[in-house]
């Protein structure tokens, strides 16, 4: 009896191994009733749920795919083979795969989130697919920039300041500030400073970047990310406006009036003639 | 005696048939090409009232706000007849108003009537900018009347704003032309190798220099793009960037001293076909793109000073050629 006991625990043991390791979105049939699945989500983080949606029926059908019921702030939408959608076509007695992409973005207000997913066919008929979704809050981590919008120079360079605080509940390692900027221009300064930051902390970073001479005045937008070695925060972007600077003015108006003064001067000289 | 001047150069230049032949291409190019963006223009408009019109159909509620369809970026084609054809009869225009008092022998007969020579410039200039004004203001009502008739668009205040200051770009751009050739006319003692001199300047100005800083660029080394195709990282490119910083400087120096590159880029600016000015008023979008105005404006100015200097200093005006 005992040794029957010992190998269920064994068997319970490597059962729940294996449901850990299997990732932690699941395929959903649409065709169902009501199927509840999970997904794990960090702030910031992105995972697509894969739904397959059957149509038992002997006539194709085209599905709308619409989301509701969330209390999270999340960026949704649906895929097929990596192109955005928002209605599959089933043909008859086949399933289809659709993707769920979901970002959490924002402010987190229940860890415990549930989203409906409904798949309404052409004819009326409506299946729901409730999808449970858990929200780690270990590690949180997010970046403000300290200037709304920046002017630079071109040829000149510009200092960006953030405040990254560790919204989570464990220490973050290694945090960077992650640019990405407009073509050729360069980080001079802060690239490789990295922090730690404990639950709850902020620290600054600063970064500077160097904006071409070549670069055309104009509205420009550079967007960056905090990232520490566990997760990374949502992106910031910071409209900058590149102007050209006044010592060409300077230049330009000074060989003018050196121009002009010679041309009195000629006048002068030789009168009107 | 300056409008008694201009007034003959504007009676003249109706007389010249190539500035006539070019100046009719010009108008057809451009009529060509506004029609074509009015019609574009149209399509997108027609296309996004049937959505409408179909969706209410349905019963929708909810409409999808109308997309910025831009109706001024119709003129884009512009830029480019007023960089070559536009440049082209504005240095003819500008040519045969010097060379044909040369070749016919009117100059003496002009500056021996107590006419001051820079009283002659004057009036020839003033001449020459009312008729590339008239043109302007030409293809500036055909672009609207085609925007409003055929495209059906209703342009905003804005919108009115920043293609009345592209038309006044494309006009300081013909002036340069206008004002080279007059230079290079009153310099030579010959209409025809004048023509010819400005004619290189122009094919060097606008299409050599821009192409150089183009090919200098160093992405534009291989085609798909050196970084790519040497599969850098971004981390790397930026690595690679930082040791070519004069180069850039250098590159971009060779552009500069394009007018045609400055109209461009203005010009793209005002029309909204380069991204990124959507939401600066037109008076913005000149403010950032000053540089560029300079770039029409200074040149223009420091070459009429000098041909006041090569006109006033020349001696042999009253030789025959």
């Amino acid at each position: 009896m005992n040794r029957i006991r010992n190998a269920m625990l064994v068997l319970s043991v490597l059962a729940l191994m294996l449901v850990s390791s299997v990732s932690t979105v699941f395929a959903a049939d649409a065709s169902g009733t009501e199927f509840l699945t999970g997904c794990n989500l960090t702030l910031g983080e992105s995972k697509a749920v894969a739904l397959f949606i059957r149509n038992d029926d002997a006539a194709p059908h085209v599905y709308k795919l619409t989301t509701e019921g969330s209390a999270n702030s999340y960026e949704l939408y649906f895929s097929s083979n990596g192109a955005a959608i928002k209605n599959v076509t089933v043909p008859a007695g086949t399933s289809s795969q659709v993707d769920v992409n979901i970002t959490l973005n924002g402010n987190v207000s229940v860890i415990e989130d549930k989203l409906s997913v409904k798949a309404v066919r052409d004819d009326g008929k409506e299946n729901v697919i409730n999808l449970s979704i858990m929200i780690n809050k270990d590690y949180a981590l997010s970046v403000k920039s300290m200037l709304d919008k920046i002017d630079i120079l071109s040829g000149k360079s510009g200092e960006f300041t953030f405040s990254v605080t560790n919204n989570g509940s464990k220490d973050l390692n290694n945090i960077k500030i992650k640019p990405e900027l407009p073509y050729k221009w360069v980080v001079s300064q802060g690239a490789e400073t990295t922090m730690n930051l404990k639950p709850g902390e902020t620290g600054t970073a600063t970064m500077k970047i160097d904006v071409p001479s070549s670069q055309a005045a104009g509205n420009f937008t550079a967007s960056f990310t905090a990232a520490s070695d566990e997760t990374s925060s949502i992106q910031v972007s910071i409209p900058a406006t590149v102007k050209t600077s006044s010592n060409i003015a300077y230049w330009a108006i000074g060989i003018l009036v050196l121009i002009a003064a010679f041309t009195v001067f000629q006048f002068k000289r030789h009168g009107r003639r | 005696m300056i409008i008694e001047i201009a007034k003959k150069e504007m009676r003249d230049a109706f007389r010249n048939k190539l500035f006539l032949s070019i100046l009719a291409m010009l108008l057809v190019l451009t009529g060509v090409s506004i029609v074509l963006g009015s019609c574009q223009v149209k399509a997108a408009m027609d296309n996004y009232n049937n959505s409408i019109s179909f969706l209410q159909s349905l019963g929708k509620a909810q409409l999808p706000p109308m997309p910025n369809l831009n109706p001024i970026s119709a003129s884009k084609g512009f830029v480019n007849y007023i960089g070559m054809i536009g440049a082209l009869l504005a240095i003819v225009l500008g040519n045969t108003s010097i060379s044909k008092e040369h070749k016919n022998g009117t100059l003496r007969l002009i500056l021996s009537r107590g006419v001051f020579r820079d009283t002659f410039l004057n009036g020839k200039l003033l001449g020459n900018l009312s008729i590339l004004a008239g043109i302007t203001v030409l293809t500036g009502i055909i672009t609207f009347v085609s925007l409003i008739a055929i495209g059906g668009a209703a342009l905003t205040a804005s919108e009115v704003a920043r293609m009345l200051l592209f038309f006044g770009m494309s006009f300081l751009y013909m002036t340069f032309f206008t004002v080279l050739s007059m230079g290079i006319a009153t310099v030579s003692t010959k209409g025809s190798r004048a023509l010819l001199i400005t004619v290189i300047v122009w094919l060097v100005l606008s299409f050599v220099l821009p192409q150089i800083g183009d090919t200098m660029d160093m992405d534009n080394q291989i085609p798909g793009g050196f970084f790519s195709t040497m599969g850098m990282s971004r981390d790397q490119e930026h690595q690679v960037l930082q040791k070519f910083k004069f180069y850039e400087t250098l590159r971009d120096g060779v552009e500069e001293m394009s007018p045609t590159k400055h109209y461009e880029r203005i010009s793209y600016a005002l029309l909204n076909v380069k991204p990124g000015f959507e939401t600066n008023t037109p008076w913005e979008v000149v403010g950032l793109k000053w540089i560029n105005l300079l770039g029409l404006l200074a040149p223009s100015v420091a070459i009429w000073l000098l041909t006041y200097i090569a006109f006033l200093r020349r001696e042999n005006i009253y030789q025959s050629n």
